[in-house]
């Protein structure tokens, strides 16, 4: 997409689409799949992102989300740089499949410790630095519909997600006073380039589409600008909500 | 994606747009937002509507079937309805023990009816059309989070959620999208201007959100807009609620 594009057409199809410009972000787990669809989205926005994960790459820099003191690093090193932070996105997450009587401890330390430690620290550094730039700013955390809706062999991702939309509601009364809005995204089933094959022909995945209204399984392309729309000001008396992108999936079940 | 053979998803600046309630602060911000975005806006309210640039102005009470199809055949005369924003509502406050009949049943007719009406009647043009459509309720907070007096209402938007995402499921095969905004305390809306005014009523409002504001029409209709935008393609039977964070709190 190019914001540039004077073409009448593509005006119209971005004209309920939200500007970026000027803003700096930071999303967290954005080397691939969803989290990479939000940083292109954000940055075809006209945003300045910055994008951490476990290990470098283009554009990509390196922050261990069970790591704290790196976490209020990295925070503090983007407004350094950029003079300011206006959104975090944490997508930074993962994902452990058993059966409930087999998770060990080290399951629960590992996932918790990125996907609900890591997200809490996040917002913390971010809004640190949000709070003393003045300026409000936008946290968007990416839930899951596990957050509300479980399936069997993910108990403790479910539990993760569960957590972070308290969070988010949480957040909402801790950071509304420095008008900082904090919303949740609760993506049903994406297929991304780092899940690609394991969704194919799986009848787990063929009940979850004849569960979805619309048929299908989305893309991380579908799940980025609600992010984008939530991140920005058009989205400026929402916080604490959670938006579903699920294509009509557990409306019944 | 999504859409069955046979439709064609419009170009924004191509697609007709009906909003009822169009005459309130949150139905008329949703025509502007509309009119903003390239759309042909049909907008229609029960009380006179002044005229507007841009836009076809339609007497329409929503409980009336033959109304509602005056205003599809002005829709279709521009091309057909693509969006419908089911905006019409009405509030009545009265203790539950004094609450008539005849006070349940005009609430009802005009949130629950009315959007119920005007969703078949714009859904069947969409399917004969062959367009694929997004159709958006204006529910409210009150269907979580409920006050002692308006007991009535609250159920109201309680069952206009339920039938949006029940909606959303009968028309999904249809490439029709069904979504619910709810907003929370708006400080510009016509509902009960008395109320808004009194600056303690303002005041227990904003004790009660974390953003510490009241919000503005505007808000509601930027998110009518992204819902029915293709930013949302993958969103439906969803409710976005415009509180600033209301249900998120105790």
């Amino acid at each position: 997409m190019n914001t540039i594009e004077t073409n009448s057409k593509d005006c119209e199809a971005r004209a309920s689409q939200a500007s970026l410009k000027g803003r700096v972000a930071w999303v967290t787990g954005g080397a691939n799949g969803i989290g990479a669809a939000i940083a292109q989205e954000l940055g075809d926005r006209g945003a300045i992102v910055y994008v951490t994960d476990l290990t470098a790459g283009v554009n990509v820099e390196v922050c261990d989300m069970r790591d704290p003191q790196a976490i209020a690093a990295f925070a503090i090193s983007v407004s350094a740089r950029s003079g300011r932070l206006d959104i975090l996105v944490n997508n930074a997450a993962i994902q452990r499949r058993r059966a409930f009587i087999d998770f060990t401890e080290a399951d629960f330390d590992e996932l918790f410790a990125t996907n609900v430690r890591g997200a809490f620290f996040a917002a913390q550094a971010s809004a640190r630095e949000m709070i003393s730039g003045g300026r409000g700013g936008s946290i968007v955390n990416v839930s899951s519909v596990n957050a509300t809706h479980a399936q069997p062999e993910t108990t403790l991702y479910c539990a993760s997600k569960g957590s972070i939309g308290t969070m988010t509601r949480a957040l909402a009364w801790a950071l509304g006073r420095y008008s900082i809005r904090v919303n949740a995204v609760s993506p049903g089933t994406i297929v991304t380039n780092l899940n690609r094959d394991r969704l194919a022909d799986n009848e787990t995945v063929r009940n979850v589409v004849a569960a979805t209204a619309l048929g299908r399984l989305g893309t991380a392309e579908e799940v980025a600008p609600s992010v984008a729309f939530l991140a920005s000001d058009e989205a400026r008396f929402i916080t604490g909500a959670n938006l579903a992108i699920h294509g009509g999936w557990t409306l019944t079940g | 994606m999504g859409i069955p053979k046979g439709s064609e998803l419009k170009q924004p600046g191509e697609r007709v747009v009906w909003v009822t309630g169009a005459a309130g602060g949150i139905g008329s911000a949703i025509c502007d937002a509309f009119v903003a975005a390239g759309n042909k806006v049909v907008a229609t309210d029960v009380r006179g509507l002044a005229p507007r640039p841009s836009v076809v102005v339609l007497a329409c009470d929503v409980r009336s079937s033959a109304s509602i199809a005056m205003v599809i055949e002005k829709c279709n005369q521009l091309g057909g309805v693509d969006v419908l924003v089911n905006c019409a509502g009405i509030m009545r406050r009265c203790d539950v023990l004094e609450l008539s009949p005849e006070i349940w049943d005009q609430l009802f007719d005009v949130n629950v009816k009315g959007p119920l009406l005007c969703s078949q009647a714009a859904a069947r043009s969409m399917i004969e059309g062959g367009r694929a459509g997004s159709i958006i309720h204006v529910g409210s907070i009150n269907a979580e989070k409920v006050f002692a007096e308006t007991v009535a209402y609250c159920c109201s938007k309680g069952a206009l959620h339920a039938m949006g995402r029940s909606m959303a499921l009968a028309l999904a095969p249809y490439g029709i999208r069904v979504d619910m905004v709810a907003p929370g305390a708006i400080d510009d809306t016509d509902l009960e201007p008395e109320r808004w005014g009194q600056e303690q009523m303002r005041a227990e409002a904003v004790a009660l959100t974390p953003l510490r504001r009241l919000g503005k029409s505007v808000d509601v209709a930027r998110s009518v807009l992204f819902l029915a935008s293709e930013d949302a393609r993958y969103i439906t039977g969803e409710t976005l609620f415009i509180d600033g964070g209301r249900l998120a709190s105790v």
